[in-house]
């Protein structure tokens, strides 16, 4: 083996070592970025004022998924009888930021 | 007998290139089913909890109802609280793959929150928009602005494309919104076809490599080629930073097609390259206008580089090229994010962005380049065996054919 086969193999193994290096810091950055999302210092949320869900310390959220109102195929009448909608189900989101 | 022994050299030499073939098209079948698991894994795993993000967009809201797609968000915890507004998803595609995000508005429909639910961007240039408060500008602007770059909003420079992305997403749904529990006329959304100096930059280069790579005059296309390479370099580098990516290629593969309308680039790009590699067999990026390529073969120029393919490496290093591309792939498959995975220091070149280890690569590739020609495109890049695999299918496909023809 000549010096230039030594220097063209150093060459590709540091330039591979580097590579690897530059996906697992881009992937380690971008699976951070998700889970940061949402949290108390997540930087890709703005809104006019601070809100009391995440940022405070202990607020309780509630959120209630209402049922969509019936298709016409559901309710042939077409008439909206529901005044006050059920809540199908309840989340409790505590205040931690832990979202 | 010295007629035999070199009859008998060529069987081997027969048998040997039998083998790889086998070899290759085995490998080539494992590659394929690779890109298959870690498409269905990453399908099955991209997902976000919306609903628990909501009470960001609406500060006030105590309570929050969800009826189809749209929460409401109230005051206070009873049934009778006011209403603080409204919130709902939105979806555009950036550079990378789709930007999801979550807007809010008031009962008037002005925007009062704003948070990314996903990304698929490069993170480098990603975490630009947040630097330079670029969501922040949306705040009190309402359904009827059109949230237009350089109009209404400015870009975060070097990030332009995920900009006007977050901007379409926000305007829709915005207006989505707007349309929906607030029952506002709102304006009709129309997006012009975007095609302007890259598009038409590419174009050019696109036709003058195809001609000039069938000119038969050498000096003629020497030049030729010197000038895309210089346009490659000065317009699709510095100018506009938008050379050929791993991130297309794997968004391309997760499915993450945008619109044509606003990506008009996109489908240039790698509709022209698949489309003249396909119809000639010879790839006309690479070699004519790739600006990473060419700043190589410039170096190269400089410092008297040869070409230099040891007989015992050159096939291993292929292979080594060949797997770094396939596991770059298979990753951002199945993590769903091509931008983290574009692990090319081309950003870094031309646009001065890019990680410590990005930035050493950049140093190490440059300074190779000055003795060998193109180090980085013969044993790195992860285009090139992509590339290669396309005209490795139009082999397959001539060969088939004229098999059933005979």
């Amino acid at each position: 083996m000549n010096w230039k086969e030594i220097l063209l193999l150093l060459l590709v193994a540091s330039s591979v070592v580097l590579v690897g290096a530059t996906v697992v810091e881009a992937v380690a950055e971008s699976q951070a970025t998700r889970s940061g999302i949402g949290g108390p210092e997540d930087p890709y949320s703005v809104s006019i004022v601070e809100p009391t869900a995440t940022r405070g310390a202990s607020t309780t959220i509630e959120a209630t998924v209402v049922p969509e109102e019936p298709s016409r195929e559901q309710n042939p009448s077409g008439r909206r009888g529901r005044k006050t909608p059920e809540p199908t189900a309840t989340y409790d989101f505590s205040s931690t930021g832990d979202f | 007998m010295t007629a035999e022994k070199s009859a008998g050299g060529r069987r081997r030499k027969g048998a040997v290139l039998r083998r790889d073939r086998r070899l290759e098209r085995i490998l080539a079948l494992v590659a394929l089913a690779g890109l298959l698991v870690s498409w269905l894994f990453g399908y099955f795993q991209s997902s976000n909890n919306t609903a628990a993000k909501v009470p960001t967009v609406l500060p006030g809201a105590e309570r929050i109802e969800r009826r189809g797609d749209v929460y409401f968000g109230y005051t206070e915890g009873s049934t009778s609280g006011e209403l603080v507004g409204y919130a709902g998803t939105g979806q555009a595609t950036g550079y990378a793959g789709p930007i999801d995000v979550l807007v809010g508005v008031d009962r008037a429909g002005a925007i009062i929150g704003v948070a990314i639910l996903e990304h698929r961007e490069t993170p480098g240039f990603f975490r630009r928009l947040p630097e330079v408060g670029f969501f922040r500008q949306f705040l009190g602007k309402d359904y009827r602005s059109d949230l237009r770059l350089a109009q209404d909003l400015d870009a975060a420079s070097g990030a332009t494309v995920s900009s006007a992305a977050v901007a379409r997403a926000v305007r829709e749904e915005a207006r989505a919104l707007a349309a929906g529990p607030i029952g506002a006329q709102v304006p009709p959304s129309r997006e012009p076809v975007q095609f302007g100096a890259p598009e038409a930059l590419l174009i050019a280069l696109y036709l003058v490599g195809y001609f000039g790579h069938r000119s038969k005059l050498p000096n003629a296309k020497r030049w030729i080629r010197r000038a895309t390479l210089i346009a490659g370099v000065v317009g699709l580098g510095f100018l506009y930073n938008k050379p050929l990516t791993l991130a297309n290629v794997v968004s391309l593969f997760a499915g993450y097609w945008p619109d044509w309308h606003t990506h008009l680039y996109w489908f240039l790009l790698l509709g022209g390259i698949l489309l003249v590699t396909t119809a000639q067999g010879k790839n006309p990026y690479c070699s004519w206008f790739c600006p990473f390529g060419a700043v190589q073969e410039g170096l190269g120029r400089i410092g008297g580089a040869k070409v230099f393919r040891p007989r015992r490496w050159h096939q291993r290093l292929k292979w080594l090229q060949r797997g770094l591309a396939l596991g770059a792939i298979l990753l951002g498959l199945a993590l769903r994010q091509p931008g983290a995975v574009s692990f090319e220091p081309f950003g870094t070149l031309f646009d001065f962005t890019g990680s410590t280890a990005q930035w050493i690569l950049l140093v190490v590739v440059l300074l190779a380049s000055l003795v060998v020609v193109r180090p980085f495109c013969n044993y790195l890049c992860p285009l090139d065996p992509v590339v290669e695999y396309v005209g490795e299918g139009r082999r397959w496909a001539q060969t088939t054919i004229r098999k059933v023809r005979s």
